[in-house]
């Protein structure tokens, strides 16, 4: 090894601090990256995996009844492969003990041994037999349910036992604390004797599987098959196609990625100022070995090398910190995002993209970072690089430096630590710039947590705290005496909830199946935000308020008017406006109730029972549900399911949650890069200032006041990061929270700015100053003044 | 004249300078270090440079090595138009023919003093890889120093820290040494064990030009020249000739 790579390991290893500190400001920017692209690489491949693993059905047809013959006559369907009858009905049970029911839903086929389409996995215990369950997989964990365990479901107002004996693995289920539904598997049988599902009348769910598939093939053999079962008679509510190699929640992760990787790439950023500074750094302190080296021959070219080297040596010091990293991060994140997606991760994912990525990365970035100061610390000449010593001045030149020297009412210690704050401009300012990013970034985080609330509370504003749905229609006096006699109950109003169709006629696109909500006109609990054309007036007859995902996929239009097939007549709605929906799932529109009611021939009647309650705790809540099915099953009305705003609020939350703890880590991962600057600028600024501190000590300054000079001087660039991040953030925080609307909710969500993540992160950001600038700060206090006054 | 790239001493003198004038830009106005300063020095001679702070040696030395360039006049140094120089020539023309040795020693400190001693024929090219470990230690077995060749400079005194910088200065075989005060942060003692070095390097055929305050030491030089003010106030000659 030559004598110039050993001074640059030496250095390296001399200087041990400063080198562990500017490889992990690169790693933790390579870290982003790799876990960002491993992420994404891990993600898709292993949803695609399980999505393509499950052989999904390509169409998949709602209505009925389809008998075992129709389901296999529609095999010989052109371009048809395989057919697969299913029934798909709701029910509500609980487990032994509980007071509560939980709404559940029954999914049953003929056969488990042998499938086709839409696999089913036995995980334990036994396939669904006579009066026997399975339970799905995610389920089973969140209520503890195993084989043998016996649950308890509400036949007619009546606890009945069923044991559940097997726990299955369907794909396309999502995790209860994610929304999704408790999903049971039965015999079409055991699901008729646990639903209002009539024994022997057949499917209501009818799966296609095509010989190939193509988006435009499928839906002309929908189309088909729909006209086909129509033509005999057969009721079809709707249809839908899903491509077999996109996993349904696809969409969703996407957009979340795209959000992650931006942040990724500011990470990295921020990581490349850091070696910047860290170069200069090294250079300002080395400036006089950059002259004796040239003084005894060594070029330009040759010192430009041996700095050079030392920043790739950092870039591969980063490497090996954060390639491992890295990869363990994504597989452990993408393990437990992918669970929440019903997607188990079977095997390691290698994402070779993420590592090429990080290597490239990893090498170019510091190097390329380096180049600047580096040239510009080898062209100093020999007479100017060797006759820096004694102490700098570097203060009182530039109007910075006269406004600070100005403030005079300090006390003269912490007027000290605020001109040191100045000294090195260059070397401040890019500190401030990560810590200012940081909490800029760190505010927006929080900032769209906080619009994220807001805009689930708007959507909350379209019915009742608590939701009743009855099997048929009741009078709507004699419901809302039966519920406004409960105690705890406010306010209670009557709805009717109606399936229909929706018909885009020559569009020859899907028919969507969509779930229709009579409203009281004047409802006190129907707020919805209207994001196009007006809402439900007192005088409104045949209007329909639509949902705005809808509205905006079918290009529907304030003015236009829409078909839609309501116990198969059509009937002619008017759409007045469009509403804000985070329901994903299902289609909803709205309609004046008497119109509905008039449409379906339910005159003065509904089936659901909408409630405003004086408790909006999730227990206070279920609790009034039990006892309004209680006061409703003695006047003989069958509950079939029941809502509560704050159960969904946590659904919803923990949802949205996943996203706002990602983007909040990736904060995290900032401030990290911004403690590392400040304490790297900190550690420089120590040594520089060296022989200032011997004279210091000489004359009387104790451990604590160094010790206190430079926490000061810290923090202040910790606050004034933090003046500079609040400008930044308030359009940041609303490019971000339009971003990540759209990209989830097709609307950018209600702004709020997060004053709590602003004061959150004064309090943070001064902890993180003090606490980065007290181990440099200790170290100037180590320093004696006889090894201060030699130093060179 | 018009100088060029090419232009040579006519001289057979090692240093010739011709009329230097250096003055550097100040906040409080212009300051000249040097008016017209003209010196020749021949091959093989001692020669101190003394005066009070601020008279002009170090700028002078300066001059010499090409660390510092002239606003004016002329610099030839071993036949080498050294004004003409860009920044990159200079440093290899420098590292091969003249050693530098500084006041505070200026030792790479991640590096053994072996190794510094090896650095400038690193840079310089100028031996066989192999043969650059071996010449190395030559040097600090004549500097007196070869059994501190592992160590590095922390761990060694003063006096073996400056008689390593010497044995640096040497590593390409120069035929001019300077040293700016090299004595000047040695105690006596040492300081005349490294002076007994120069006398013995010079008795080898190098010339050496040396910024000293001490008046003792450089009564035992060959040549001493006054500086004063910016100008070479007297050149005087010590009638010594230790050249064996």
């Amino acid at each position: 090894m030559s004598v110039v790579w050993k001074k640059v390991w030496r250095d390296l290893a001399h200087s041990k601090a400063r080198t562990l500190l500017a490889a992990l400001s690169t790693a933790v920017g390579v870290f982003a990256l790799g876990l960002v692209f491993g992420l994404s690489g891990t993600m898709r491949a292993q949803m695609t995996q399980v999505h393509r693993g499950a052989i999904p059905a390509h169409i998949t047809l709602w209505g009925g009844p389809f008998s075992p013959e129709i389901v296999n006559a529609m095999q010989r369907e052109p371009g048809v492969k395989d057919t697969q009858g299913q029934i798909v009905a709701s029910f509500r049970w609980k487990l032994e003990g509980d007071k509560n029911w939980h709404n559940g839903r029954v999914v049953a086929r003929d056969d488990y041994e042998t499938q086709d389409m839409n696999l089913l996995h036995l995980v334990d215990g036994l396939w669904p037999s006579k009066r026997l369950l399975g339970i799905d997989s995610l389920s089973s964990q969140h209520f503890g349910i195993h084989p043998d365990t016996t649950i308890l479901f509400d036949s007619g107002g009546r606890e009945r036992p069923v044991p559940v004996k097997g726990v299955v693995y369907a794909h396309d289920v999502l995790a209860p604390e994610m929304g999704g539904e408790v999903t049971f598997f039965a015999t079409p049988e055991t699901a008729a004797w646990l639903t209002q599902y009539e024994q022997g009348e057949g499917f209501n769910q009818l799966q296609v599987r095509m010989q190939s598939f193509s988006q435009e093939g499928a839906e002309g053999a929908a189309k088909r098959i729909k006209d086909r079962l129509e033509r005999i008679g057969l009721s079809v509510r709707g249809y839908q196609v899903t491509d077999p190699d996109t996993h349904f929640m696809q969409d969703i992760v996407d957009a979340v990625l795209v959000v992650l990787t931006v942040m990724g790439i500011l990470s990295l950023g921020l990581s490349t100022f850091l070696i910047v500074n860290t170069m200069n750094a090294v250079i300002a302190g080395q400036v006089w070995q950059i002259g004796v080296m040239k003084a005894v021959g060594a070029t330009l070219f040759r010192v430009v090398d041996v700095y050079l080297a030392t920043a790739l040596i950092y870039g591969g010091l980063a490497l090996l910190l954060a390639v491992p990293l890295g990869t363990i991060g994504a597989h452990l994140v993408s393990a437990w995002l992918l669970d929440m997606f019903n997607v188990k991760v079977s095997t390691f994912q290698f994402v070779p993209l993420a590592w090429g990525i990080q290597a490239a990365v990893g090498v170019a970035v510091p190097v390329l970072a380096a180049l600047v100061p580096v040239l510009g610390g080898a062209r100093v000449t020999v007479r100017k690089a060797i006759s820096t010593h004694g102490i700098g001045s570097g203060f009182g030149q530039g109007w910075l430096d006269r406004l600070v020297g100005q403030i005079r009412c300090l006390p003269r210690l912490l007027a000290l630590s605020l001109r040191n704050t100045f000294r090195r401009k260059g070397r401040v300012a890019l500190t401030l710039a990560v810590l200012t990013f940081s909490g800029a970034v760190f505010i927006m985080v929080m900032s769209t947590g906080g619009s994220f609330d807001n805009t689930v509370t708007i959507m909350f504003e379209l019915g009742g705290d608590i939701a009743i749905s009855l099997d048929r229609s009741h009078r709507v006096s004699h419901l809302v005496e039966i519920a406004e006699a409960v105690p705890g109950v406010t306010r209670a109003e009557v709805w009717q909830e109606q399936a229909a169709t929706l018909l885009l006629g020559a569009s020859g696109g899907q028919e969507p199946p969509i779930s229709l909500s009579g409203v009281p006109l004047g409802s006190e609990m129907f707020h919805p935000r209207i994001t196009s054309g007006r809402g439900l007036l007192e005088n409104d007859d045949m209007a329909v308020l639509i949902n705005h995902k809808l509205a905006e996929e079918e290009e529907i239009e304030v003015g236009q008017k829409l078909t839609l097939s309501i116990n198969g007549e059509d009937s002619k709605w008017m759409v007045v406006g469009s509403y804000l929906s985070v329901d994903s799932l299902s289609n909803k529109f709205f309609v004046p109730f008497d119109a509905l009611a008039r449409e379906t021939g339910s005159w003065r009647k509904g089936n659901q029972v909408m409630v405003l309650s004086e408790a909006g705790d999730i227990a206070s809540q279920q609790r009034l549900i039990t006892e309004l099915s209680q006061a409703l099953a003695t006047q003989r009305i069958e509950v079939n399911d029941t809502w509560s705003a704050s159960k969904q609020w946590e659904e919803t939350q923990s949802a949205f949650g996943v996203l706002i703890y990602l983007l909040l880590a990736m904060a995290v991962l900032v401030a990290v890069v911004g403690g590392i600057g400040l304490m790297s600028t900190m550690s420089i600024n120590v040594v520089e200032r060296t022989r200032e501190i011997g004279v210091m000590r000489s004359i009387g300054a104790t451990s604590l006041a160094i010790v206190g000079i430079f926490v000061t001087e810290g923090v202040f660039v910790g606050a004034l990061s933090w003046l500079l991040a609040m400008p930044l953030s308030l359009p940041g925080a609303r490019l971000l929270c339009n971003a990540i609307g759209r990209a989830i909710l097709e609307v950018p969500l209600d702004f709020v700015y997060s004053t709590g993540g602003m004061a959150l992160w004064l309090l943070i950001v001064v902890l993180l100053s003090a606490l980065a600038s007290l181990w440099p700060a200790l170290r100037a206090a180590d320093v004696s003044v006889r090894e201060a006054l030699a130093y060179e | 004249m018009v100088s060029t790239q090419h232009e040579k001493s006519q001289d057979q003198s090692l240093i010739d300078l011709r009329d230097l004038v250096k003055t550097y830009q100040t906040a409080a106005g212009d300051l000249t270090i040097l008016k017209d300063v003209s010196l020749q020095v021949r091959d093989g001679e001692f020669v101190g440079v003394v005066g009070p702070s601020g008279s002009g040696k170090s700028t002078l030395l300066n001059m010499i090595t090409g660390i510092d360039r002239p606003t004016r006049g002329q610099v030839f140094v071993a036949g080498e138009a050294v004004h003409n120089l860009s920044e990159n020539q200079l440093a290899r023309w420098r590292g091969r023919n003249i050693g530098v040795i500084f006041q505070f020693f200026q030792l790479l400190p991640t590096l053994t003093i072996l190794e510094n001693v090896i650095l400038p024929m690193d840079f310089c090219n100028v031996y066989k890889s192999r043969q650059r470990k071996d010449q190395a230690m030559h040097l600090l077995e004549q500097v007196g120093i070869s059994d501190q060749a592992h160590k590095l400079p922390s761990a060694l005194s003063g006096g073996q820290q400056q008689r390593a910088a010497i044995a640096r200065a040497l590593a390409n075989d120069p035929p001019l040494l300077v040293g700016d005060e090299p004595t000047g942060n040695l105690d006596s003692a040492t300081a005349d064990q490294v002076f007994a070095l120069f006398q013995r390097l010079v008795s080898q055929g190098k010339t050496l030009v040396v910024v000293t305050h001490d008046l003792g030491l450089s009564e035992q030089m060959e040549r001493v020249l006054h500086l004063l003010d910016g100008r070479i106030h007297r050149d005087q000659n010590n009638g010594h000739n230790d050249r064996h």
